[in-house]
């Protein structure tokens, strides 16, 4: 650390070491989750927690610090958190298109997609044909 | 005080960054289908902009943040790419 912040008053430095701290941490557990769940669709959740909190908690941590430090306002942490809020949606949704269509090509049974829409719809069986994929 | 607080919650969340990758990278070795390896690539971005962001708050310059700024950039554009990649079979049609 360099010696800007040792001048750095409590009420300043404590909710950014808060922040620090529970931004790792829940990157951690989203980390966690993609290890522990058991279906692609249900691991599929787990990493917009590090996008979402982690994100929000460390950029927050990195804008007050540095603006204190700098003695002027530094914003330009948000921009990551805006560019992180608006794209992970968008690439997780196509990842779960591609796991669809490619459980419902290379598993004849469906087995795969009637999994992922089975732990969706909180364990009801899907038995139509209703939500086959377009192609 | 203030620098100690700063530097037991930094190093506390490097740790817990590092430890996230490696759950990524185990996930995306083992993962038993190709999406599963993608999405573990994809959390192993976002890990690895936080620890940059995170090194950069301990160092108190800006060159991190750009890094980061560039791995949240090209972490997107490589997810949706393999994506499509699974999709369709090919890139760009």
């Amino acid at each position: 650390v360099t010696t800007t912040y040792a001048e750095l008053s409590l009420w300043i430095v404590i909710p950014a070491a808060m922040l620090i701290t529970i931004g790792a941490a829940l990157a951690f557990v989203g980390s966690l989750g993609l290890v522990r769940l058991a279906s692609f669709y249900e691991r599929l959740h787990a990493p917009s927690l590090a996008a979402g909190g982690a994100t929000l908690a460390i950029c927050l941590a990195s804008a007050i610090l540095m603006s204190q430090a700098n003695d002027q306002l530094v914003l330009h942490e948000l921009v990551i958190y805006g560019l992180t809020l608006v794209v992970t949606p968008v690439s997780l949704i196509t990842l779960a298109a591609a796991a669809t269509h490619r459980d419902a090509v290379t598993l004849p049974d469906r087995q795969g997609a009637q999994e992922g829409l089975t732990s969706m719809r909180g364990g009801v069986a899907s038995s139509g044909t209703t939500d086959r994929p377009l192609e | 005080m203030s620098a100690t607080i700063l530097v037991v919650a930094i190093s506390a969340g490097q740790l817990l960054l590092v430890a996230a990758m490696g759950l990524a990278a185990m996930r995306m070795l083992r993962g038993p289908r190709a999406q599963d390896r993608v999405l573990a690539l994809d959390t192993l971005y976002v890990d690895a902009m936080l620890l940059l962001l995170v090194t950069g708050i301990r160092t108190g310059t800006v060159f991190y943040f750009e890094a980061a700024f560039v791995i949240a950039m090209l972490g997107f554009v490589t997810t949706v790419a393999l994506s499509k990649f699974l999709l369709r079979g090919e890139i760009i049609e």
